[in-house]
């Protein structure tokens, strides 16, 4: 079985998506089909699961693109006809996929930690609840590459903060400690106390039964 | 330099300078703002990539002339000139290039719905911002209380509107009124490090990202999810595929 570099895991009604694309989880192709395949997963075993954690096996939650990666599917298709839509049919199938997470009948929670910029902090964006470790360090960069976020950023970022426009046509990156003063994120913990809190959170909401926390998120619904 | 009503328009390079100009305290004579024509060709010229929006002077603009306000019109040639300010407003609001107000002195009343409309918001610690419309029996007529609502949210929008009190530069960074206090002495040099960071970068980039960003405004969710994408898609061909022209 190849090793993958996003994984779902079902534990007793929390579910967790495990981002394992050592040393950044930078996301290439390889593992934003990973990413798709846990989320398809995690959508057929939903049954029973109460809420879902986004988490990184790394130090980093997730430094955004490879736009090396990028520059290679392009020229790769150059020699072909329609290289422009292909891509975007690719752009298209990541920014659902985060949106899928956004409207899950249960609630997500990203524990952020190191580095979360450009689609790792839209993948970020797409959860319901965000915390961070203190030294986590946020932000849509993308302009700095002659690009813009396209996964939902410019988006939800604005759906967050009247500070949208300044944070993503700076390409500024922020701390935690920013985040949560523009109610980026909930909470701001210790490194070591990142992933307790989340399970803590997450806990929390599964002491409740499942048909209120559905119907809590449904009349958050974003369709 | 170019005139048009209380406002003066200067081109420095790729900076467009939209000024507010009736010194010194830039009041507004007339609801209209602006023909919509004439800022519309400011704004769209080729050359032009951040718009930097201020009053001339030592404020920013503290609203409209009263006076001058219930002179020669009426009430439907008000309500008309209402509409006409409205929608240069929304220009502004609109603006495929990133509006960035500084903001010194008084910014009230329609000078804060101009402001509103801008982008981003730096000010002096010398600023003072309101909506002083209640104590004259008026309310805001140029959108600028859903604006301030979007900004800042209710709490402060229903306080400011309904007391007319002013609030003060602390505030209004806690607040999210404005990104950035800098000391009077410096705001200039401040702002236009902040001017700088934007300016440096791509145009298509910076147009493309601020459309997208405005695009929750007239577009159902799901509709300018993919749009964000279509743009997306069209930045990183420009920025690739002159890569693979030479394989």
């Amino acid at each position: 079985m190849a090793h993958k570099t996003v994984y779902w895991k079902k534990e007793n009604t929390l579910g967790f998506i495990i981002l394992n694309h050592l040393p950044s989880n930078r996301m290439n192709r390889g593992f934003l089909e990973d990413l798709f395949d846990a989320i398809d997963l995690a959508d057929k075993e939903l049954e029973g699961v109460k809420a879902i954690i986004i988490q990184s096996s790394c130090r980093h939650f997730s430094s955004g693109a490879d736009l090396d990666d990028i520059k290679q599917f392009i020229t790769e298709g150059i020699v072909q006809e329609d290289t422009q839509l292909c891509f975007l049919e690719n752009v298209y199938r990541s920014s659902r996929a985060f949106t899928r997470l956004k409207n899950f009948p249960v609630p997500v929670i990203a524990a952020v930690s190191g580095v979360c910029i450009g689609s790792g902090f839209e993948l970020a964006l797409a959860a319901h609840i965000r915390i961070a470790e203190k030294n986590a360090t946020l932000g849509l960069p993308e302009l700095t590459w002659n690009l813009m976020p396209g996964c939902g950023g410019t988006l939800r970022l604005s759906q967050l903060t009247s500070q949208a426009s300044r944070y993503i046509l700076t390409a500024e990156t922020f701390t935690a400690k920013e985040a949560f003063q523009q109610g980026l994120i909930n909470r701001i913990v210790k490194k070591q106390d990142l992933l307790p809190t989340a399970w803590d959170i997450a806990e929390k909401i599964a002491a409740h039964p499942i048909s209120r926390i559905k119907e809590v998120m449904k009349q958050l619904s974003h369709e | 330099m170019t005139r048009c009503g209380n406002f003066i328009w200067k081109k420095k390079k790729e900076l467009g300078h939209l000024i507010i100009s009736n010194p010194p305290q830039n009041k507004i004579t007339s609801p209209r703002l602006i023909e919509v024509e004439q800022l519309q060709q400011w704004i769209d010229d080729n050359e032009i990539k951040v718009i930097l929006l201020y009053g001339d002077g030592r404020n920013f603009s503290a609203g409209a002339d009263l006076d001058t306000l219930r002179q020669n019109r009426s009430e439907q040639q008000l309500s008309q000139d209402l509409a006409h300010g409205r929608k240069i407003i929304e220009i502004i609001e609109f603006s495929p290039k990133p509006v960035i107000a500084i903001i010194d002195g008084v910014c009230m009343g329609a000078g804060l719905e101009i402001a509103l409309a801008s982008h981003i918001r730096v000010c002096s610690d010398r600023a003072l911002f309101g909506f002083p419309e209640i104590n004259h029996s008026l309310i805001p007529g140029l959108g600028g209380i859903k604006r301030l609502n979007k900004t800042v949210g209710e709490s402060w929008t229903v306080q400011m509107t309904l007391t007319g009190e002013l609030i003060t530069p602390k505030e209004a960074e806690r607040i999210n009124l404005v990104s950035h206090v800098f000391p009077k002495e410096r705001l200039w040099d401040s702002a236009m490090g902040l001017v700088n960071k934007i300016s440096s970068k791509n145009s298509q980039a910076l147009i493309y990202a601020q459309r997208s960003i405005k695009n929750l405004k007239n577009l159902p969710l799901k509709d300018a999810l993919d749009e964000e994408c279509r743009l997306f898609a069209e930045l990183v061909a420009g920025e690739f595929e002159k890569v693979g022209e030479t394989v």
